[in-house]
C-alpha cells in the first residue's frame, strides 16, 4: 500500500478569491509567473472555492485533501483551512447539501517565511467511505471561524491524497 | 462615527491588496485579525471622534498611538487605507 496524490483542478472560486500568478502577487526579485489562487483571510465568512473529482479505480482508503502554496506575508497567528464534500453516484443528483465539514490548522511558523511554500492537509471524513468511480464535489476554504491571519495565501496545487491498494 | 463592519474590512483588505506598497507594510507585522479590526475601528474613533482636539504632537503621533502602528511608514498606510475606505463609503453610498 503506498500513498498515492491526484492533482485537482483549483475549481470556481468565491467572490473575493480569485486565479493570478505569484510575481503579480508578491514582490520577487526572480519573477515567477506561476498560476496560483488568491485566497485572502476571511472576514465575517467562509471564502474558498469549489472543485471536483473522480474517486481513482485504486482508491482504498484514508483519504485526504492537501493545499500547498505561498505564504504571502510574515505568517502568525492561525491558518485554518476547512472543507466539506459531497460524493454522487451516476444518476443521481448533485442537488444535495455537503456533509459537515472536515478541518485543520497551523499556528506554528517555526521555520516558514514570507514567499515561502507551505502544505496543509485535511483528513475527510466522509459519511459513507468512498465509490471508486463516483464524483467527490467539494469544497475548501479559509474558516472564518478558526482563521486569525490577515494575509493571502497563494494557492498553487491542490490534491486529493489516499492510501491505495 | 462609524462601526466597520465585517464587510468593511474586506473593503479595507481588498483595496490594501491591490496596493503593492502598503500591501508590502502591512504584511510584514503579522496582526491578527481581531487586532487589525480592531486598530481600524480605533483610527475611525479617532479621525471622527478626537480629530477636532488638537493632537499632542502629531497627527501621524496620535495615528501611531491609537493603532498601534510603531513606524512612520505603518502609520501612513493605516490612514491611507482608512481614507479609501471612508471615500469608498462617501462615494458609494455604502
Amino acid at each position: 500500500m503506498t500513498t498515492q496524490r491526484l492533482p485537482l483542478p483549483l475549481g470556481m472560486p468565491d467572490v473575493g478569491v480569485y486565479p493570478s500568478k505569484l510575481s503579480s502577487e508578491l514582490s520577487l526579485t526572480n519573477a515567477k509567473q506561476q498560476e496560483c489562487m488568491v485566497m485572502p483571510a476571511p472576514t465575517g465568512s467562509d471564502i474558498g472555492a469549489e472543485t471536483l473529482f473522480n474517486v481513482p479505480a485504486t482508491y482504498v482508503g484514508t483519504p485526504k485533501l492537501v493545499l500547498r502554496g505561498v505564504i504571502d506575508g510574515t505568517p502568525a497567528n492561525v491558518f485554518g483551512i476547512g472543507a466539506q464534500l459531497l460524493e454522487v453516484a451516476a444518476a443521481a443528483t448533485v442537488d444535495a447539501a455537503y456533509e459537515a465539514e472536515d478541518v485543520a490548522s497551523n499556528s506554528t511558523w517555526t521555520g516558514y517565511a514570507d514567499e515561502e511554500i507551505y502544505e496543509l492537509s485535511i483528513t475527510l471524513t466522509p459519511a459513507a467511505a468512498f465509490t471508486v468511480g463516483r464524483e467527490v464535489l467539494i469544497r475548501y476554504y479559509r474558516d472564518d471561524s478558526v482563521d486569525t491571519q490577515t494575509i493571502n495565501f497563494l494557492l498553487t496545487e491542490l490534491f486529493f491524497e489516499f492510501n491505495d491498494a | 462615527m462609524a462601526t466597520l463592519t465585517n464587510n468593511s474590512f474586506r473593503y479595507i483588505q481588498a483595496w490594501v491588496n491591490s496596493q503593492p506598497a502598503i500591501k508590502a507594510d502591512f504584511k510584514t507585522w503579522s496582526l491578527s485579525r481581531p487586532t487589525l479590526q480592531a486598530a481600524f475601528q480605533a483610527l475611525e474613533d479617532y479621525m471622527v471622534g478626537g480629530f477636532s482636539v488638537r493632537p499632542a504632537t502629531s497627527i501621524r503621533a496620535a495615528i501611531e498611538a491609537v493603532t498601534g502602528a510603531t513606524t512612520a511608514a505603518r502609520a501612513q498606510s493605516f490612514f491611507a487605507a482608512w481614507v479609501a475606505w471612508k471615500l469608498n463609503n462617501y462615494l458609494g453610498g455604502g
